[in-house]
């Protein structure tokens, strides 16, 4: 086709303006998301690299307490400790080294090993500690020389301290490592699932990208039928059309691409605070390099123009125009089996689950089987779903706008339903994460129970009787401290610790005999992230006597403060030789399954984030193209004196009905499908309601979806005018 | 023959008393003036045809009268309203209260069935569903498409359709009908058939009907007919005193 042709075509005054603008902020939107995600996921290994140093490596040598004999400091050697350690609820990394006076050994950033009594912090964690008084945090490092820069660190809320000690006492310490130099590279266990994850997620925000793009590829067709069956007329193909409006779309996603990079780099600062892999992002870690960046912006326009390709050549507008409606093929109750068989897979398990409890395994490939057929299931049978409630919408409707409505839903389930497709699979797994979540956290959350620790106390390693008497020395003045209790090395070889009965009081054991001693369990009190939290804690049981030259664990039982926690914490940290760090059964839960689990429910959020936003975009085209679809008779009803509300009114119902619905299915069978499986699975885990996080974002999905409808009631108004029949 | 402009409300012996009543209108679009001093009475019960070649100022005249645009000069009075005296949202209700349209293509809702299509206006007028369904019901009968009721206006022919919005032009018992070029894309068969049925049921109701049309045939089914030309009313008008 000639370029005036084709311009003739593409340039129809405001309404090409705006829907091309509507193409290219979605698009820029979309593909500012894409770059973010594909940004995280390539420099997801740079991020492992730049924390190697403390990560990987090293030689394991034999303890003191085996015949080996200790390793010497050399001039190309250095021993290096890295611990987590907690401070008010949160994590960082302590990895304290030992070197010889004239190591040749230096960090990756080049600089040289602080000396024993010394520390370098980063940037957040210097924060942390000169925004907390000494004797909470501070006090357990040294002096500090100094912060570390960002080449060493995973991300800017990457809270570590490098800690000098000394060498003898380092090397007795376990697991401390010995080196020749420090790693530059290394893969962590989990940033496999991490960058799966960060696929998924590009890959998912393309999907509402195409669907906005066939979408607006129907209202431009809508827009310009008329155009079309001229062109069709005097002698232009199905291809040459569908060639034109692909040629368009392909411009405007190229554009919006481009465009993209400056959302990407606007909402870079934002996505740069949330936390991946227990910290936030450098910008650059989000940052896909230029090749990466120009295939993703190349990929998405081939995509967006093959997209309005096959829509226009589908739509196929003859030479004389569309003068009927083209009805959809009808969508049948079959559509419901896939749905149907993955419900069943789910709910089978679960009855079969009360009979025979051992077949678990079998259960588990069954339920997430079932998962995944009920997600496709759920795609499949949305427009058979969509068209069933619109019939009940129908069967009850009492006023013109929703009888107009109803009768357009019913007949065009499958558009109607592909505008919120992506909406109801990002609906339904965010529900049944939630759901899934809400149960762990109500097992993981450690509260005070009879028999477990006291959430007061904060345990710590001790080595001698010496130890015990510094730690006890160093509380003695602190604000907030009640007591100390001490546990024992077994005399016997059953393993348990053992206690005095009063400290076993002391720290939270219930039914104490009254013996000279008690031995107890007590990683069982301590234990509060997994599973057997619910099981019943063994009470402590007689025993003869202790060994007091043996002490294995110092207990400082605060008033329950978080600062007389931390006092405790730094208390015994600086007391005693670098061991595990001390900690509260808080913390221990938080070491656990806590924070991964919520940073993947963050990721979850921010894809229904994504997925509300563009889906709320595609159901106000969509909305907006059915509107002009039928513009000409919209007009003439109202030139036969229908209200321009009751036309608002059509709009509104046929934008919300089908989300309120979709959203309120799709979340009931993603709690279902998370209930059933953890009545499956969950060893006695109960579901409980999603945290406000989930309702915030369902409030946010029909709030940006109200904005949308709302924001299209002007267009819908202008092209509706009775003055436009005039020339019918 | 000259064409002259003619008040036929003075020329014509009325067979009814005048239902509409429209005095001196004036309208232009930019440059263009579309109606330049029309006066046209049309009495209660009578069928009206107004012809004239393409871009005469038919429609525009029509649209004037049944308050769609508001003329530039002179007035329109339909029953004892003063239509041009009114704002856009009096004249949007007049039209739904009093006023039926027919057009060229029907122009029904696609997505809803022919019962629903003839219920809408009686819904949109605070009728509740079930006695909207009745009457319009009814209507289908009587313009003998009872059998079309619940298919949707792309299972039916033209004829049919445009029976079905005949039957949605009348089912709210308005006091006038504007039908513009109603037979226009038919054949002369169904053209005939449904101009008949229509009438039929018009005078049984003796409603007023003010009929466009580009056709001597169609316009030969009217009780009189006018011929608009550049604006004006033509002195060819049958049933006028020139």
């Amino acid at each position: 086709m000639k370029p005036s042709a084709a311009r003739l075509l593409l340039l129809n005054g405001a309404p090409a303006y705006r829907r091309l603008a509507e193409i290219v902020a979605g698009v820029a939107l979309g593909v500012g998301m894409v770059l973010i995600l594909l940004g995280g996921f390539l420099h997801m290994p740079d991020r492992d690299d730049r924390v190697a140093w403390r990560t990987y490596g090293g030689e394991e040598f034999a303890r003191a307490d085996s015949e080996a004999p200790l390793p010497v400091p050399t001039a190309n050697t250095v021993l290096r400790l890295t611990q987590p350690d907690y401070f008010m609820g949160g994590t960082y990394t302590i990895v304290r080294v030992a070197a010889a006076d004239d190591t040749a050994v230096t960090l990756p950033d080049g600089l040289a090993l602080p000396a024993p009594g010394e520390y370098y912090a980063s940037p957040a964690m210097a924060q942390l500690i000169e925004d907390h008084p000494s004797d909470q945090l501070g006090d357990r490092f040294g002096t500090p020389i100094g912060e570390r820069g960002d080449e060493l660190l995973q991300g800017p809320s990457d809270r570590v301290v490098l800690v000098g000690s000394d060498w003898e006492e380092l090397a007795k310490t376990y697991p401390t490592q010995l080196e020749d130099a420090f790693p530059a590279s290394g893969s962590k266990f989990n940033t496999g699932l991490y960058r799966t994850v960060l696929a998924i997620g590009a890959v998912a925000v393309l999907i509402p990208i195409v669907l906005l793009i066939s979408i607006v590829s129907q209202l431009g067709a809508s827009e310009r039928r008329e155009r079309f069956a001229t062109v069709r007329l005097i002698g232009a193909g199905r291809r040459a059309i569908a060639g034109v409006s692909g040629f368009e779309m392909l411009i405007a996603t190229l554009v919006g691409g481009v465009l993209g990079i400056g959302v990407a780099a606007a909402i870079r600062p934002a996505a740069s605070t949330l936390e991946l892999d227990g910290s936030t992002s450098f910008g650059a870690d989000l940052t896909p390099p230029a090749l990466w960046t120009a295939g993703a912006i190349i990929a998405v326009a081939l995509l967006g123009g093959a997209t309005a390709w096959w829509r226009t050549f589908r739509d196929d507008v003859g030479a004389l125009g569309s003068s009927r409606e083209r009805a959809e093929k009808k969508v049948t109750a079959w559509r419901s089996v896939m749905l149907l068989v993955g419900l069943a897979m789910l709910i089978g398990p679960m009855i079969a689950f009360r009979f025979d409890a051992a077949a678990s395994e079998f259960y588990n490939v069954l339920m997430l089987g079932g998962f995944a057929i009920t997600a496709f299931g759920i795609v499949v049978a949305g427009p058979w779903l969509t068209r069933l409630a619109s019939r009940v919408l129908n069967r009850f409707a009492s006023t013109a706008p929703t009888v107009v409505a109803a009768g357009r839903l019913s007949r065009h389930a499958r558009a109607t339903f592909r505008s919120v497709a992506g909406l109801v699979v990002a609906v339904f797994i965010v529900s049944l994460f939630a759901g899934v979540v809400s149960a762990i956290e109500d097992v993981v959350t450690p509260r005070d129970t009879p028999g477990r620790l006291s959430m007061d106390a904060v345990v710590g390693e001790v080595g001698s009787p010496e130890e015990v008497h510094a730690v006890t020395a160093a509380i003695t003045e602190l604000e907030g401290i009640e007591g100390i209790a001490v546990a024992y090395w077994p005399t016997d070889d059953q393993g348990l610790l053992v206690m005095t009965p009063e400290d076993a009081r002391a720290i939270g054991a219930v039914d104490v005999p009254d013996a000279p001693a008690v031995s107890l369990d007590l990683f069982e009190m301590l234990a509060g992230g997994t599973d057997i939290a619910r099981d019943p804690v063994t009470p402590p049981v007689a025993t003869n006597s202790i060994d007091e030259s043996a002490p294995s664990q110092v207990f400082v039982i605060t008033d329950g403060t978080a600062e007389a926690k931390e006092r405790a914490r730094t208390a015994i940290e600086t007391s005693t030789v670098p061991g595990r760090a001390p900690l509260t059964r808080a913390d221990f839960a938080a070491a656990g399954t806590l924070s991964f689990t919520h940073e993947l429910e963050t990721m979850a959020y921010l894809g229904m984030a994504v997925a509300i936003g563009i889906s709320a975009l595609s159901l106000t085209v969509a909305t907006v193209a059915a509107a002009l679809d039928r513009k000409r008779t919209f007009a003439l009803l109202r030139l036969g004196g229908m209200p321009a509300a009751h036309v608002r009114r059509v709009i509104a119902i046929e934008a919300s009905m089908p989300l309120g619905a979709t959203l309120a299915a799709s979340a009931g069978l993603g709690f279902f499908v998370a209930w059933a499986m953890i009545e499956t699975l969950g060893n006695d885990m109960s579901m409980t309601w999603p945290d406000a996080r989930y309702w915030w974002a369902v409030v946010a999905s029909v709030a940006i979806t109200a904005a949308a409808v709302f924001g299209s009631f002007g267009l819908v108004r202008r092209s509706t005018e009775v003055t436009s029949t005039r020339f019918e | 023959m000259a064409d002259i402009a003619l008040n036929p409300a003075t020329t014509v012996p009325a067979r009814g008393t005048p239902l509409i009543r429209a005095i001196g209108l004036h309208k232009s679009f930019g440059a263009t003036k579309a109606l330049r001093g029309i006066d046209l009475d049309v009495n209660q019960g009578e069928v009206l045809a107004v012809m004239g070649p393409s871009g005469s100022g038919k429609s525009t005249l029509i649209h004037c009268l049944a308050g769609v645009l508001a003329p530039e000069e002179g007035q329109v009075v339909i029953g004892d309203t003063d239509v041009t005296a009114l704002n856009a949202d009096e004249r949007a209700r007049l039209r739904l209260e009093r006023i039926g349209f027919v057009f060229q293509f029907g122009q029904l809702l696609p997505d809803l069935t022919a019962l629903d299509n003839v219920a809408l206006p009686l819904l949109m007028n605070g009728v509740g569903r079930r006695a909207a369904t009745v009457r319009a019901r009814k209507w289908l009968d009587r313009l003998d498409i009872s059998d079309q009721a619940t298919k949707v206006p792309g299972d039916m022919s033209g004829g049919q359709a445009q029976r079905v919005a005949i039957a949605r032009a009348l089912v709210t018992q308005p006091s006038v009908i504007f039908a513009d070029e109603p037979t226009g894309s038919l054949d002369s068969v169904a053209g005939e058939k449904v101009l008949t049925a229509m009438l039929e049921a018009v005078r049984e109701s003796n409603t007023t009907v003010v009929l466009i049309t580009h056709d001597a045939r169609t316009a030969a089914y009217a009780d009189r007919e006018v011929i608009v030309r550049d604006g004006m009313l033509s002195a060819a008008s049958r049933g006028v005193a020139a």
